[in-house]
């Protein structure tokens, strides 16, 4: 402690006193709160680690399955923990996360009750801690988006800023969960805003990076797989990728149906009860498959690495990769709360690194390392299941911090995505929330609808001279001021607000405004959104 | 309520903090004994639960060096050669001077067929940084580079190792200092492996090995008396050991025949003359029973030559009649007869 004299006390209060008050506006305070929301998901997800290892070590033992028969049983008993206090206590803590925030975000403006986060960090520690084949990062998304919900509602935000607060929190979670911010922000654009948002982008940005600050300056600055460098020794070699793709497309299909499958059936079936039963058979089978390959218990990142640094033979990383699968399908199908995200990643490194090594020995020329085909395999399956191509192929850039695997992920990953949306046309997370009983929008369709534009519904015809003259730029003006126009590439839902009781506008050649290109009548935009039964008098009408 | 939300984030902090070093505490008691479980299993050659052991510290903290380097050590021991590769590759990034590190690197390079790449790594192994525990090693690691030499002819590189570990080997490592005088000798520099057997010597004269070695050295370098010395000496220590006797009277033999030993009368040089003369004469005519009626005809011609009276005549008589011997003979084996040291010596001698 300093110690100084009263009297210079005194002169330090006045002189911050005397200090110019700092204002910000409402952009700048957004921001602000958008790093103290890092910060805070940060910090959350820190103890969400912390929780996890200390429950991994109280029920399994450091390293996971140094002690038999605990790895028997701690998933069963750790499943039955997780279900009880998710159905006791924090009902809102169920599922994975994704589901429940996009949720959140689409129907009750962003809100997050504060005990969701806090029920998704002790029900999901303790399932994941307790090796359940489940991952952290969804919680973790959950659990800063609902810190900034809770703390939008604490600053008494308006509903319109609460809303946008919670994608925020949600790439705050996951960049500090995953320790990749770039990942971050790209997963909750595509997969929970559904698109690019100017609002949100920069708060999204600065949340992601101070949340992976905050958790290097507790967890260490390691990345979270050690990547070794590898080579593209032959241009044949995308083919092999190109295989990969598209069995990593078939396989995310699979997937995406069994737990899609057996979730239903067990809700149709059985409803809310047998919860318990359910959750302890689940925890049972991962303890069963963890005596013999613990690598599929909980995250299971350490086996992702040593997957890269060529640990196994090809049998056993099909074999790990496809027990996996079984064991995740049935925790998540049981309602033991965890995550999706490493799971998938887990289950893609494993079928890549198995198919790359089988490559490696039967391709007639040499070909990289397997631990290219461990990454891309991660990425090409996480493609297929959660739909988010972009978030995929980024992913895979930032963890191997390598230009050179560039043109082989996009190549699997675009034959994944284009795969198993075939076969799959409801992405993973919209059928999930469909046996809920939620109906999300979904995110890829829209991505894909093409809005009505003023082209597609215009008339082709000079206007006659009495519109014309009210045309800005024609030279002439009145009442009322120039008369709006409109561009044919000009989407039809931002033309409808300047009709404003005329019942037509002129449409004008962007190159050329004084050039009239014809004329947007409102019926047709009426007749063109199904308000009219039929094409009116006005048809003639014009002009 | 901002001061609220500090509050908050400080508790989060201090929560966070307790957490971490709390599992951090765990991690490295763990950690450690793992380390020490897997060194202690390493070091009684059970390397497949030494691997596992590396590889559960390595679990628990990713970013060990020494779990990862002995991980690697132990997989090259296992032949796991691509993984080990994987592993080096990550090692050498965070040190690329540490000489462990790049020794094990050329190992596995020249397993996986990178010659060329392991000749760099080797060099770079020998000259890097050894820590001070395992300085020892690095002198190993230098005979393993100057075997890969050896076993490559790489004869330049080769040459200057072995003279620059002719000065480093300790004296008293005798088995180094025979094994870097072996491939001196192999490598076509025997008075450089007689010098360093001569060094080695001094601190044990009783050494069989040293002094068969230093014979053979002194022998491939002409100089046939103090061969005959080296031999002798090997011979008494070991009585029963044919080799060093075999070429000690080999020695003697060719000593006995050589003119231009120092310190003879001129009688005794004309009678070793004329002793030599009839030797080649007598090979010749020997051999000359195989060989075809020109060749005959020429062996005869030379061994007909009248003998000259002048001692140096004599001598190149001697000399011509062994070229043409040489030349339609079939070749006598260096070692099978005292001729061709009797003439590599002459040979060796000033006009």
């Amino acid at each position: 402690m300093i110690r100084l004299p009263r009297r210079a006390w005194i002169r330090l209060l006045a002189a911050l006193r005397r200090l110019p008050v700092v204002r910000v506006n409402d952009t700048q305070r957004f921001l602000l709160l958008s790093v103290v929301i890092g910060i805070g998901a940060g910090l959350l997800v820190v103890i969400f680690h912390g929780l996890i290892d200390l429950v991994s070590w109280v029920s399994l033992g450091l390293p996971v399955g140094s002690r038999r028969w605990s790895t028997l049983f701690a998933p069963m008993v750790g499943a039955l923990i997780s279900v009880w206090i998710v159905q006791r206590f924090w009902p809102a803590a169920r599922g994975s996360g994704i589901v429940q925030t996009k949720a959140a975000l689409l129907l009750s403006d962003g809100e997050i009750p504060a005990e969701a986060a806090a029920g998704k960090l002790a029900a999901c520690s303790v399932s994941i801690g307790s090796g359940n084949a489940l991952g952290p990062e969804d919680p973790a998304l959950h659990m800063g988006a609902g810190f900034a919900s809770v703390l939008g509602k604490a600053l008494k935000l308006p509903a319109d800023q609460l809303q946008l607060l919670a994608p925020v929190g949600a790439a705050a979670g996951i960049a500090a969960a995953f320790n990749t911010p770039i990942t971050a922000v790209l997963f909750v654009i595509e997969e929970i805003l559904g698109g690019w948002n100017s609002a949100t982008l920069g708060s999204i940005v600065l949340a992601s990076v101070s949340a992976v600050v905050t958790s290097r300056a507790f967890l260490g600055d390691h990345p979270l797989f050690h990547v070794p460098a590898f080579e593209l020794l032959h241009s044949s070699e995308l083919a092999v990728y190109a295989a990969l793709g598209l069995a990593a497309g078939l396989l995310a299909s699979l997937f995406t149906r069994a737990i899609i499958a057996a979730r239903t059936s067990l809700v149709r079936r059985l409803g809310n009860s047998h919860r318990y039963t359910r959750a302890a058979a689940a925890g049972l089978l991962a303890g069963l498959a963890g005596m013999w390959f613990p690598q599929v218990m909980g995250a299971g990142y350490s086996a992702v690495d040593g997957a890269l640094h060529g640990q196994y033979f090809w049998p056993a990383l099909l074999a790990i990769g496809l027990l996996k699968v079984f064991v995740t399908a049935a925790a998540y199908s049981a309602g033991i709360p965890g995550g999706m995200f490493a799971p998938t990643l887990f289950v893609g490194a494993m079928i890549g690194g198995g198919l790359g090594s089988l490559a490696a020995q039967f391709w007639p020329v040499p070909i990289g390392g397997t631990s290219a085909f461990v990454l891309v395999g991660m990425g090409t399956f996480f493609a297929g299941v959660f739909r988010s191509p972009m978030t995929s192929i980024f992913m895979v850039f930032e963890v191997s911090a390598s230009y050179k695997i560039i043109l082989p992920v996009m190549v699997a990953n675009m034959i994944a995505y284009l795969v198993a949306r075939r076969l799959q046309p409801r992405p993973f997370f919209d059928s999930v929330a469909a046996i809920e009983g939620i109906v999300l929008p979904s995110h890829e369709e829209l991505r894909e609808i093409r809005p009505a534009r003023v082209e597609d519904v215009m008339r082709s015809y000079r206007p006659s001279d009495s519109i014309v003259r009210w045309i800005p730029g024609s030279g002439w003006s009145g009442e009322g001021g120039p008369l709006p126009r409109v561009f044919p590439d000009q989407t039809l839902e931002s033309a409808l607000p300047l009709f404003r009781g005329r019942p037509a506008l002129p449409v004008v050649s962007r190159r050329d405004e004084r050039q009239i290109l014809g004329v947007l009548h409102v019926r047709d935009c009426l007749e063109r959104y199904g308000l009219l039964g039929e094409r009116s008098g006005c048809e003639s009408g014009a002009g | 309520m901002w001061f609220r939300v500090l509050a908050v984030l400080l508790a989060l902090a201090l929560a966070a903090g307790w957490l971490t070093s709390a599992s951090d505490a765990i991690h490295q008691s763990i950690y450690q004994a793992r380390l020490a479980d897997a060194a202690r299993l390493e070091s009684e050659s059970h390397v497949v639960e030494a691997a596992m052991e590396f590889r559960h510290a390595l679990e628990l903290r990713s970013d060990s060096f020494p779990a990862r380097l002995g991980l690697t050590r132990c997989l090259t021991r296992l032949n796991r050669w691509p993984e080990a590769q994987q592993h080096l590759i990550q090692l050498r990034a965070v040190q690329p001077a540490n000489g462990p590190v790049l020794l094990l690197a050329a190992r596995t390079a020249l397993r996986l067929g990178g010659r060329a790449e392991c000749n760099e790594l080797y060099q770079r192994a020998v000259y890097g940084h050894w820590p001070e525990a395992e300085s020892a090693q690095r002198l190993e690691a230098r005979m393993e580079w100057v075997r890969f030499l050896a076993s490559y002819d790489e004869r330049q590189a080769l040459f200057a190792e072995l003279v620059r570990l002719t000065r480093d080997v300790p004296l008293a490592d005798v088995a180094l200092q025979l094994e870097v005088a072996s491939l001196l000798l192999r490598s076509g520099h025997p008075s450089e492996a007689a010098e360093a057997l001569r060094l080695a010597l001094t601190q044990d004269r009783k050494n069989y090995d040293l002094w068969l070695l230093l014979g053979e050295s002194e022998l491939a370098s002409g100089r046939l008396p103090e061969a005959r010395r080296a031999f002798a000496n090997a011979s008494s220590l070991r009585m029963d050991s044919s080799e060093a006797r075999d070429r000690y009277n080999l020695v003697t033999a060719a000593l006995v025949l050589d003119p231009s030993v120092r310190r003879l009368s001129l009688a005794q040089r004309e009678s070793r003359t004329k002793r030599l003369l009839a030797e080649v004469r007598s090979h010749l005519d020997a051999c000359s029973a195989a060989l075809n009626a020109s060749a005959r005809e020429q062996a005869q011609k030379a061994i007909a030559r009248p003998l000259p009276r002048a001692l140096e005549e004599q001598v190149d008589l001697a000399e011509a009649t062994w070229q043409i011997a040489q030349r339609i003979c079939p070749p006598l084996p260096r070692y099978g007869s005292p001729l061709p040291l009797v003439f590599e010596s002459l040979g060796r001698m000033p006009e």
